[in-house]
């Protein structure tokens, strides 16, 4: 067995130098028992005939091929983990850019839809006020005997009175004063009962004690609920909808559920509300789940972790 | 034929010494040639140590004299 004690070394150089070591260390085998040989030296020399040379050529044989072949493949699986390895890390680097993009995406549509809602509130807003002012004062200012043009101006007040309330509604869901100053809870009933009103449905909305919830996580919260209506009466021609808001320890949950017409969620890819409600809720380590059904309705989970987020 | 063989004899010799030496020789002009050297991870030392018990055991295994010589196997093989 002493014939075999190079052949640890060349499994060494096959799993650290590579198929250059084995081959190098093959041809130095080669050459040094073929000297050995030459010089009636070594486990071939018995005698210097046909029988030592064949043992000579089938003992390099038997050594370097299956080293070589054994380097070969530890070098190509090598190649392979690293070439995997690089798709991973660019792999990983483009899924934080786009996380990064959405962020930056939400956050810029948040910034515009303050502004837009101030715009409303502030200038739209105040003129529709201003006109009802005049169209009020136009109306005192008419002698008593000029009916029709009373009416006409009681019609034109009722009308702006209306696009003022539209505006208003408008201003609210596009930034919510009442989430920043009252809270998740107030905005939400009001949300509710504001889509309640303007659809004509029944929405049931219950919370438990949600207290301390960063301003980041109610809003989130806010949105998410506020796309789920919208999608409930939108798509789902719910009639009925429940929203329950629960807290339990670090995590905030949120459960709407509608009896609407449902969808196959296995099938359908997600429309931009839900991508929407994912990046959001994503972004704050949050996670959203949609359970439904075509003719059952839809039941969306929503969970928040409060800590993370704070 | 010259050393006193047969045609087939010498043919055998002819072709399994080309053989081993294409498959030995080959391989390590061609890895040095196109710089296979750059693909080894190994540190230094760990070279340094790999030739030298490399060296060793070649010492061990063709210079010092051992008595259970020629091993069974390559009695096996040369009657073929």
């Amino acid at each position: 067995m002493v014939l075999y004690s190079a052949v640890p070394f060349l499994i060494w150089a096959a799993t650290r130098a590579g198929p250059i070591g084995v081959s190098t260390l093959n041809s130095l085998l080669a050459l040094v028992s073929i000297v050995a040989l030459v010089e009636g030296k070594g486990p071939f020399s018995a005698d210097y005939s046909q029988h030592s040379v064949v043992s000579v050529q089938l003992f390099l044989a038997v050594t370097s091929v299956p080293v070589l072949f054994v380097a070969i493949l530890i070098q190509q699986r090598r190649e392979v983990e690293n070439f995997l390895r690089e798709s991973q890390a660019n792999l990983n680097q483009h899924y934080e850019r786009s996380q990064l993009l959405a962020h930056k995406l939400i956050s810029s549509q948040e910034h515009e839809r303050r502004r837009i809602a101030r715009d409303l509130h502030d200038h739209l807003g105040q003129r529709l006020a201003l006109l009802s002012v005049a169209l009020d004062e136009a109306s005192l200012a008419l002698p008593a005997g000029m009916s029709t043009e009373h009416s006409v101006i009681r019609g034109l007040l009722e009308r702006v009175d209306e696009i003022h309330d539209d505006v208003r509604t408008l201003s609210h869901q596009l930034h919510s004063s009442t989430l920043q100053y009252l809270g998740l809870v107030v905005a939400l009933k009001g949300l509710c009962r504001e889509t309640a009103r303007q659809h004509h449905i029944v929405i049931d909305f219950q919370s438990n004690d949600t207290d301390g919830i960063p301003q980041e996580v109610s809003l989130c919260a806010f949105r998410v609920t506020q796309e789920a209506l919208n999608n409930a009466v939108t798509h789902g021609q719910a009639g009925q909808i429940g929203v329950r808001l629960q807290r339990k320890e670090d995590l905030l949950r949120i459960y709407i559920s509608d009896t609407g017409i449902g969808f196959d969620a296995g099938v359908s890819s997600d429309g931009l509300g839900l991508i929407s409600m994912r990046e959001r809720l994503r972004m704050l380590g949050g996670r959203l789940i949609v359970n439904s059904q075509r003719g059952k309705g839809t039941d969306i989970t929503a969970e928040v972790p409060i800590k993370e987020a704070a | 034929m010259a050393a006193g063989y047969d045609f087939w004899t010498s043919c055998y010799h002819w072709s399994l010494g080309d053989a081993i030496a294409a498959l030995v020789i080959t391989p390590t002009l061609l890895y040095w040639c196109l710089k296979g050297w750059r693909e080894i991870d190994a540190h230094v030392t760990e070279l340094v140590a790999l030739i030298a018990g490399f060296a060793g055991s070649l010492y061990f295994t063709f210079l010092l004299p051992h008595s259970d010589y020629p091993p069974w196997f390559c009695t096996v093989l040369c009657h073929f």
